[in-house]
């Protein structure tokens, strides 16, 4: 089962493949540092433009970029308690004051140790949990998996909490999205309205650029933000193996952080963020001194830092195994494997090992490469990031999204589409209509509709076919438990509020 | 993200549902043409996102009346002129695309918008725009070999 994981070393070991790992993570660290700019946007952006290379140099650069801007959002949030990413909130708790009182490099070089140790826990934990659970998915048939599709819609819009209404809509919207083009099987048209483009669907690049990376374009051209960076300039930073020493004693955070982090990132849904905000309430119920969290205590950060780091490759567990993105950047990356002809789920370890399991690898040596990119090169270069003015990185942008789309099929419709999902997906943001639901939707609405006519076609219509199994039956159970348990738990919680008022 | 618990006009989640039920209303009248089989997705879907929209504007109504309910009303615009620039900016980039060329438009709107949008170094502007116009043409002509809309002065 891990021989195949082995095989793959010499080909990530390459030179085009490690140095778009090295690219990606240098790529990531900046865009993560500057506030609004996503890792999801990142990769969204960067998808068109990898439709010519080989797919392990494309899919490097895609867990640099992730592993990077994981870390970079932790530098605004450190030196202006603006976080780069929703992930490094938690990180500004004890970081902004640290930065305050002259040690924001060290600071930093916390941020960076704590996400490189996160990030390799939890690519081990995806080396090691990815295969055998893709080996028992290959058993699965076109019932089984129909339901797995549904599991996935189900959990994650259930797991946003928030509007639930919203997430709802968010994801029938993207489900009917994947309904367009040529039915597979009965050859009909759906709602094509005459384009000829339309008929082998929207694709899904098209459709995450315009949702992930023209929003965030509009905002950074909308917004007058006057950053300032005076704090940047004092930073203070000494060798990182310096004050590696000093950062042992968080050996216990870091553990506990990365089982987090890498537990929160199997959860479909949950994410980053979530991830490091548990983390850090944990780490500052068990320290000795939970008065000094807030006013610059560096476990807050190493707590945070880890945890969202924990969860990056671990949310493309699911993802691989199943096809069940639990995170939009997972769902991106998706769509970055679908894009070379990798159709993620159990038969992307059997019939591309190598592609798969160098991913894996990949995710390892990007997590390292942070202490050395990060950490040790050029933690005051990369804080001059922050600088760059925001109306020309809008303009930039928005013309590096038109080309990537426009070049993947040489055609102005994909751009005229791409755009209109990026209006959508800027009023869908501001109304707080959650855009992760939209890409799942899109994923997994026509990949259940295939597999449940495939299902009832071999039932021979019949639709108790559907549930005929034990693993259909274990499979709606946990369906059915995903969406009833936040249903019962907000009553119970309304019944004891009236209790108590 | 701005949020109020008042404001002029219809509310926001109104006005969307409102237009999701006539678009998803307009696209469901296309099912009865389809097989069985491939409309029962889009009707489901469809039906579903109607039945879903009707939520949303009762939650409006009812949290006018009542406190237990909640629908927040979120501000769209951060600032309406800039935004409508912004689309008149895209609309213009895109419609200069296919008219001038690719390269042409890249090294002439860039530059304008940056500037329209707030940044007023025009050394910097222009360097940026060399290096960014540069670094394309080389990536997409050299590299990649792609056709991009092509140059009016070449055509």
């Amino acid at each position: 089962m891990y021989g195949s994981l082995i095989d793959a070393l010499p080909a990530v070991l390459s030179l085009g493949n490690f140095a778009a790992v090295v690219l990606g993570v240098i790529t990531g660290i900046c865009i993560g540092a500057l506030p609004g700019l996503s890792a999801t946007m990142a990769i969204s952006v960067l998808i068109p433009f990898t439709f010519g290379m080989d797919p392990l140099v494309a899919l490097g650069m895609m867990a640099g970029i992730y592993n990077g801007a994981m870390y970079g959002g932790a530098i605004p949030a450190v030196l202006l308690r603006i976080p780069g990413t929703p992930a490094a909130v938690a990180t500004s708790f004890d970081g902004y004051p640290m930065a305050q009182q002259g040690r924001g490099g060290y600071a930093l070089q916390v941020s960076v140790v704590s996400s490189a140790i996160g990030g390799i826990v939890s690519a081990i934990v995806l080396m090691l949990l990815a295969p055998p659970l893709a080996k028992v998915t290959l058993l699965f048939g076109p019932s089984e998996v129909f339901w797995v599709a549904v599991f996935g819609l189900s959990a994650i819009v259930f797991l946003l909490g928030g509007d639930v209404l919203k997430g709802l809509l968010s994801a029938c919207f993207g489900v009917f999205v994947s309904l367009v083009g040529l039915d597979s099987i009965s050859g009909y048209d759906r709602y094509t309205f005459g384009h000829l483009e339309l008929l082998d669907g929207i694709n899904i690049v098209v459709l995450l650029v315009g949702l992930y990376a023209i929003p965030p374009a509009i905002a950074l051209l909308e917004e007058v933000v006057d950053v300032d960076t005076s704090t940047a300039k004092k930073l203070n930073t000494t060798s990182l193996w310096k004050a590696f020493p000093s950062m042992l004693r968080f050996w216990k955070t870091w553990l506990r952080s990365s089982v987090i982090g890498v537990f929160v990132g199997i959860l479909p849904g949950a994410g980053g963020s979530m991830a490091a905000f548990l983390s850090y309430n944990e780490a500052r119920r068990a320290s000795s001194n939970p008065e000094d969290w807030g006013k610059g205590e560096p476990e807050g950060v190493a707590a945070s830092e880890t945890a969202n780091n924990a969860d990056t490759a671990s949310a493309l567990i699911p993802a691989l195994t199943l096809g069940i993105p639990g995170t939009a950047v997972a769902a991106v990356m998706l769509g970055g494997l679908m894009i070379h002809g990798l159709q993620p789920g159990p038969m992307l370890f059997r019939d591309n090992p190598g592609i798969v399991f160098g991913f894996m690898w990949q995710f390892l040596f990007a997590a390292i490469l942070l202490i050395v990119l990060g950490g040790a090169l050029a933690t005051n270069s990369f804080a001059q990031v922050l600088r760059l003015p925001r109306p020309l990185l809008g303009a930039f942008i928005i013309t590096l999204v038109l080309v990537g789309v426009y070049s993947i099929n040489g055609r102005m419709f994909d751009v005229y589409l791409m755009l209109g999902f990026g209006f959508i997906g800027y009023f869908m943001d501001k109304l707080k209509f959650p855009l992760p639901p939209v890409v799942l939707g899109l994923i997994l609405g026509g990949f259940a509709e295939q597999n449940l006519r495939l299902a009832l076609r071999i039932g021979g219509g019949d639709w108790t076919a559907l549930a005929a199994n034990t693993t259909s039956k274990v499979l709606i159970a946990m369906i059915l438990l995903v969406i009833l348990t936040p249903l019962f738990s907000r009553l119970s919680r309304r019944k004891k509020s009236e209790s108590t008022a | 993200m701005k949020q109020t618990t008042s404001g002029q006009g219809p509310h926001p989640d109104l006005i969307t549902g409102i237009a999701i039920i006539v678009v998803a209303g307009f696209l469901l009248l296309r099912t009865p043409d389809m097989p069985t089989m491939s409309s029962l997705l889009p009707i489901t879907m469809l039906s579903t996102l109607i039945g879903l929209s009707v939520l949303m504007i009762l939650r409006v109504f009812a949290a006018t009346r009542s406190e237990r309910f909640k629908a927040p009303r979120h501000q769209i615009f951060e600032n309406l002129p800039r935004f409508l620039g912004i689309v008149v900016a895209i609309g213009l980039y895109v419609v200069s695309v296919s008219l001038i060329g690719f390269y042409t438009t890249t090294a002439v709107m860039v530059p304008l918008v940056a500037w329209s949008f707030g940044y007023r170094d025009i050394k910097r502007l222009l360097l940026a725009d060399l290096i960014f116009t540069g670094g394309l043409a080389i990536i997409f002509a050299l590299l990649m070999g792609q056709d991009l809309p092509t140059e009016f002065f070449i055509r």
